[in-house]
């Protein structure tokens, strides 16, 4: 049992899908409260926003390494919501600071849908993948 | 477009306004439910007006006892339709004289007193009357158990009527005597007799006089006139198709009513809330959400919350009744189970309802619900108790931000400002705790301290430090805002001041965002309004703005981006609306300013923007004029502080999209630290469950608000539409303004996320699928036509207007300011004005003396011509044409006019002797300039904005202004309208 690269990489993947997994479900939480009246838009965007390049960087941290420990496989299951991450800062509205939500848009319920629907697949998203890091974890570990 | 309130007098029941208004069967509500009450059923209005005027005759007619029953009918016959109503009204009700006058009638007067009575012959009184031959004691008793109001009430409604009267055209009752029968009928709540007869008859002669229950603003009596001629003009119903590749001509040649859904009553028509203050885009409502998508038709509300009204129900003091479940308040549609509970028309949830709402605050007596103004109109107000405040209610308070850079002094807007600010010191809208404060700016902050009473003189303070945080720098928050009742001298001497101080200032830049800044400061601890007036882009830190150097605010090419370049101004409005501070702005740029970043400050903090481009106090003195006249209406409307609004719909249907400005709290919530009545909203609903249970579906929305009087205040409006499964029904009583006026907010929305090109391609594929789902339900004849119901012929003529508008147009290259103006007005503008704006009015004028509608209003005459297309095959060279579109109206005199015609209106000998443009039409005495210029200022009043006028010559240079307009033809890029339409049609049969 010999720690490689690819084993450190999917050890530190494991325990990062673990964290995207928590920004997950915050997100879902917070759209949630959204959509029923609980919670001012405003106050939920500024602490929304700051964490969307937390969560983007964390995932495309993962990814490189797994770009560099040569795992194309597991990169190929990620390349689609990278490019969804990168899509969506682009187009993000204009605004002073790092953040996709914008409080005077986010009410309109095919936005707020949406938001939703997004936090529900990156949870399934990322919960696969933990599982699948996990199998890929000890399959490397085991493999020597 | 003033708002007649009820006096303000301090007992509650004469606050109930409106006595002389008759209850109405709520029962019958939307056809669902059965009337369970039948006492609450009073059968009409006039039969209520009369009710409560006319019951002393019933007792005169106790008196006539000697008279056999046969005879009285006899004479019934003979004398009713000789009754002159003169004398049924004529009593003034002096009640001594009446009753004294039982005594002593003569025969023949009470003869006529009893017919009026007895030709109902099942009249409750009237059958006691003559049966019974009871003593008169006896008689006179049971009548006034039957008739409603005890004497002393009646006199209240007659003291009031000269205030409503407008709203009750003479003509409603007169012609119909026999409602006087009413009286005998009127119910009162504990009336026992279930055989209670309805002269169905009268119900509905006391209708056509209250068809319009909110008088359009400004001109009550010519334009209901108007619109029960346009009735009898339209040749059309709603049911009919019209074949839009036949029929030349399908706008209306007077004004566009909005179609009434025929489902519902007449008497829920009339408790609906007024078209002008909200409508929806289908009057009848699709069942499911598959049905609607299949009929292509945008679903949505557009309301209109604040709008001026002639009339509006003041309701004070009792308990304000709400649903449990909903929230909603109690309105027209609900039902009374019985006098405990009721049921929402929104959730259906049963209801307690509370003994005081049992009161009859006209006749003071208990029982029946039904009569309060509650449950019988579709807009009431209500004074909120210390429930509904977060905090006590802020005074009014107005802050002026002007722009005094050196650009802004060469526009010579300061004078006008001043001048008119002081003359309409004394109607800005408050009491006396009123506020008012100036800051000017130009690259550096000006302060005015105008409290020092003592020597009448005001301080300037000018911010130090520009570099270190101006935003910072407060010097002495008390003296900046001062109340204006106790300050008035030095303000206006301030006023005079003003424009002296500047005339010389060669300072260019400008500091708005720190202004603004600094003015939010001042008024965090209260909220209030923020007036800006910029003339230029701000381009001093913090919030400067990049000009457009290298195209000079002409974009070459369509812009790709046209929404705001920075969120400085965006974030500000945020914070204002936070602290219930709206900022509105006027833009008196030559310019580019950047509207699309400005307008952010006014968008979501509920302010508006008014946009005079190349505003010149000397070169363009029209620009000038409708200046001064919006800045005058906007200084003296209504104005409402720290307000919400909230739309409650069906739990089945939901809100998906607010348009307008103010900020989206929740769902269903709109924040509006300040609300003024031209600003109107638009929601788009989706139908989230099937709506099959419903048989009609009520929108209720709530504006709270505080009034400049610090009064806290709930405006109530509810529009009850009927639920239909069949899509021919849906097509047929769409509201094709109403959809249009959706339609653009989504475009307006669209060009915003995506691109201009792809709202208009969106726009032209809409009109493809609205005409194609009505099409097909009859495909009988697809060769060569295009039938389409007669409620939505006009979506392809206004959806070719609106792809070619400022606002989307592709050619032409308009200024990226006028573009994101105009985008902003199709998310604010009320609908009618938007119509306006996009399909402009064309009128004829050289033929106003012999094709026109008449309306009489009192001595005047005015002469209306006919509306016609906005085409070159209608321009005559020989002519003359208005052309109004909203903000501004164009005179356009054709090369050939006769001689005549500018002898009579302009007073000049030729057609080449008259200037090329000219900006005021002179007043002959002579019958045609006469009638021209009643025209012109009945189109000025017909709107609460300024307007421009502006008059060319065929052969002036301006021209375009005016042909740019003819929308119906083709241009370089664009379509004609019957090359659109052809389009369509290919679209529709591929």
């Amino acid at each position: 049992m010999t720690f490689t690269f690819v084993a450190v990489a999917y050890i530190t993947a494991l325990i990062l899908t673990a964290l995207l997994i928590f920004f997950a479900i915050w997100h879902i939480i917070a759209f949630d409260e959204l959509k029923n009246d609980h919670k001012n838009p405003i106050e939920q965007c500024k602490s929304l926003n700051p964490l969307i390049i937390p969560e983007y960087g964390t995932h495309i941290f993962i990814n490189f390494l797994f770009l560099f420990g040569g795992e194309w496989l597991t990169l190929f299951f990620n390349m689609p919501l990278i490019a969804y991450h990168i899509n969506k800062f682009r187009i993000r509205p204009v605004m002073s600071g790092f953040g996709v939500y914008d409080p005077t848009t986010i009410m309109n319920a095919q936005i707020l849908n949406l938001a939703q629907r997004e936090g529900w697949i990156k949870l399934g998203f990322y919960m696969i993948t933990f599982f699948y890091y996990l199998y890929c974890m000890i399959a490397e570990l085991i493999r020597e | 477009m003033t708002t007649i309130r009820p006096s303000n007098s301090s007992s509650f029941p004469d606050k109930m306004v409106n006595p002389v208004f008759p209850p109405m069967s709520h029962s019958i509500g939307n056809g669902i439910r059965p009337p369970t009450f039948p006492p609450n059923v009073t059968p009409s209005n006039s039969s209520q007006v009369n009710a409560s005027i006319f019951p002393p005759m019933m007792h005169t007619s106790n008196i006539n006892p000697t008279q056999t029953p046969a005879l009285a009918n006899v004479l019934n016959t003979k004398i009713n339709p000789a009754v002159s109503l003169p004398t049924p009204y004529n009593p003034t009700l002096q009640p001594p004289h009446l009753f004294s006058s039982n005594a002593t009638s003569t025969p023949p007067l009470s003869n006529v007193y009893s017919t009026t009575m007895n030709s109902t012959p099942l009249a409750y009184v009237g059958n006691t009357n003559v049966n019974s031959s009871a003593p008169p004691l006896n008689t006179y008793n049971t009548s006034q158990i039957s008739s409603l109001p005890t004497p002393p009430n009646i006199y209240s409604p007659v003291s009031n009527h000269p205030a409503i009267r407008p709203m009750y055209p003479t003509s409603s009752y007169l012609p119909h005597p026999q409602v006087s029968q009413q009286q005998s009928q009127a119910p009162s709540a504990s009336y026992p007799n279930p055989q209670y007869n309805f002269n169905s008859n009268s119900a509905a002669a006391g209708h056509p006089g209250q068809s319009m229950p909110y008088g359009i603003g400004g001109n009550a009596v010519g334009t209901t006139n108007q619109q029960t001629n346009n009735n009898l003009n339209a040749p059309l119903s709603n049911n009919d198709m019209v074949d839009l590749l036949k029929e030349k001509s399908v706008i209306n040649p007077f004004a566009e009513e909005p179609p009434m859904s025929p489902f519902l009553s007449e008497e829920n028509q009339q408790m609906n809330c007024s078209p002008e203050v909200m409508r929806c885009s289908l009057n009848v409502i699709p069942q499911t959400k598959e049905l609607l998508n299949k009929s292509r038709l945008p679903l949505g509300i557009l309301i209109h919350p604040f709008k001026d009204l002639e009339s509006l129900n003041v309701i004070q003091g009792t308990k304000i009744v709400r649903c449990d479940s909903c929230k909603s308040y109690i309105n027209p549609f609900i039902t009374f189970l019985d006098n405990t509970r009721w049921r929402c028309s929104i959730c259906y949830r049963v209801n307690d309802l509370p003994q005081e709402f049992l009161f009859d605050p006209v006749t003071k007596t208990y029982g029946d619900p039904s009569r309060r103004p509650e449950v019988r109109f579709g807009t009431v107000e209500y004074t909120a108790t210390a429930d509904y405040m977060a905090r006590p209610p802020q005074p009014a308070m107005y802050l002026f931000l002007l722009d005094v850079s050196h650009n802004a002094i060469q526009t010579g807007y300061l004078q006008s400002f001043c001048d008119i600010l002081s003359e309409c010191l004394n109607g800005l809208p408050g009491d006396a705790r009123t506020k008012i404060g100036f800051i000017t700016y130009d690259s550096r902050i000006h302060y005015y301290d105008l409290s020092d009473r003592q020597n009448g003189l005001f301080r300037v303070i000018i911010a130090p430090d520009l570099d270190s945080k101006p935003e910072d720098f407060l010097p002495m928050p008390d003296g900046l805002m001062v109340t204006l009742c106790e300050c008035r001298l030095i303000v206006e001497t301030f006023l005079n001041e003003l424009p002296k101080i500047y005339q010389d200032n060669n300072e260019t830049d400008s500091a708005l965002g720190a202004a603004l800044q600094i003015a939010g400061k001042l008024l965090d601890q209260t909220g209030g309004r923020i007036t800006v007036v910029q003339t230029r882009i701000p381009n001093v830190n913090p919030g400067a703005l990049h000009e457009l150097i290298s195209t000079g605010g002409h974009a070459t090419k369509e812009p790709t981006i046209i929404g705001p370049t920075s969120d400085y101004y965006k974030k500000l409005s945020l914070d204002y609306a936070s602290v219930q501070i709206a900022c509105d702005l006027f833009l008196l740029n030559s310019h580019h300013i950047d509207l699309a970043t400005l307008s952010c400050i006014a968008k979501y903090s509920g302010g508006e923007v008014k946009y005079y481009p190349g505003f010149h106090s000397v070169q363009k003195p029209h620009e000038v004029e409708r200046f001064e006249n919006d800045f005058r209406r906007y200084l003296q409307r209504k104005i409402g502080f720290e307000a919400v609004m909230r739309l409650r719909s069906p739990p089945a249907m939901a809100i998906q999209t607010f348009h307008g400005n103010g900020f989206v709290r929740s769902v269903d919530l709109l924040v509006l630290p300040n609300v003024n009545p031209d600003a109107a909203f638009g929601m788009q609903v989706t139908i989230e469950d099937s709506l099959a249970h419903y048989t009609s579906v009520t929108f209720q929305a709530a504006l709270l608000y505080t009034s400049s009087k610090s009064e806290r205040r709930i405006r109530v409006h509810t529009l009850s539409l009927p639920v239909s499964s069949n899509l021919t029904e849906i097509c047929s009583n769409a509201d094709q303004e109403a959809i249009i006026s959706i339609i653009a907010k989504m475009a307006a929305d669209r060009s915003m996320t995506s691109s201009i090109q792809e709202a208009r391609d969106a726009m032209s594929n809409v009109a493809c699928d609205i005409l194609k789902a009505c099409l097909s339900n009859n495909l009988s004849n697809r060769a060569f036509s295009l039938l389409v119901p007669y409620s939505l012929r006009l979506i392809p003529l206004y959806m070719l207007s609106m792809i070619k508008s400022t606002a989307f147009r592709a050619g032409g290259a308009p200024k990226v300011d006028d573009r994101a103006y105009y985008l902003d007005l199709c998310k604010t503008l009320p609908t009618q004005y938007l119509i306006q704006i996009l399909y402009p009015d064309l009128y004829p004028i050289h033929t106003i003396e012999d094709k026109s509608q008449i309306i009489q209003d009192g001595e005047d005459e005015l002469h209306i011509p006919q509306r016609v297309h906005l085409s070159y095959q209608n321009i005559d060279s020989h002519g003359a044409y208005i052309l109004d579109s909203s903000e501004h109206i164009y005179v356009y005199i054709g090369k050939a006019i006769s001689d005549h015609f500018v002898q009579n209106v302009f007073n000049v000998e030729t057609f080449s002797a008259l200037p090329l443009d000219s900006y005021s039409l002179p007043e002959l005495e002579n019958p045609l300039s006469m009638k021209i210029h009643n025209f012109l200022s009945y189109l000025i009043q017909s709107r609460p904005h300024g307007v421009a006028i502006h008059i060319m010559r065929e052969d002036s240079s301006n021209r375009q202004l005016f042909t740019r307009h003819l929308i119906d033809d083709k241009s370089e890029s664009t379509m004609s309208y019957v090359e659109f339409l052809r389009y369509i049609r290919e679209q529709i049969v591929k």
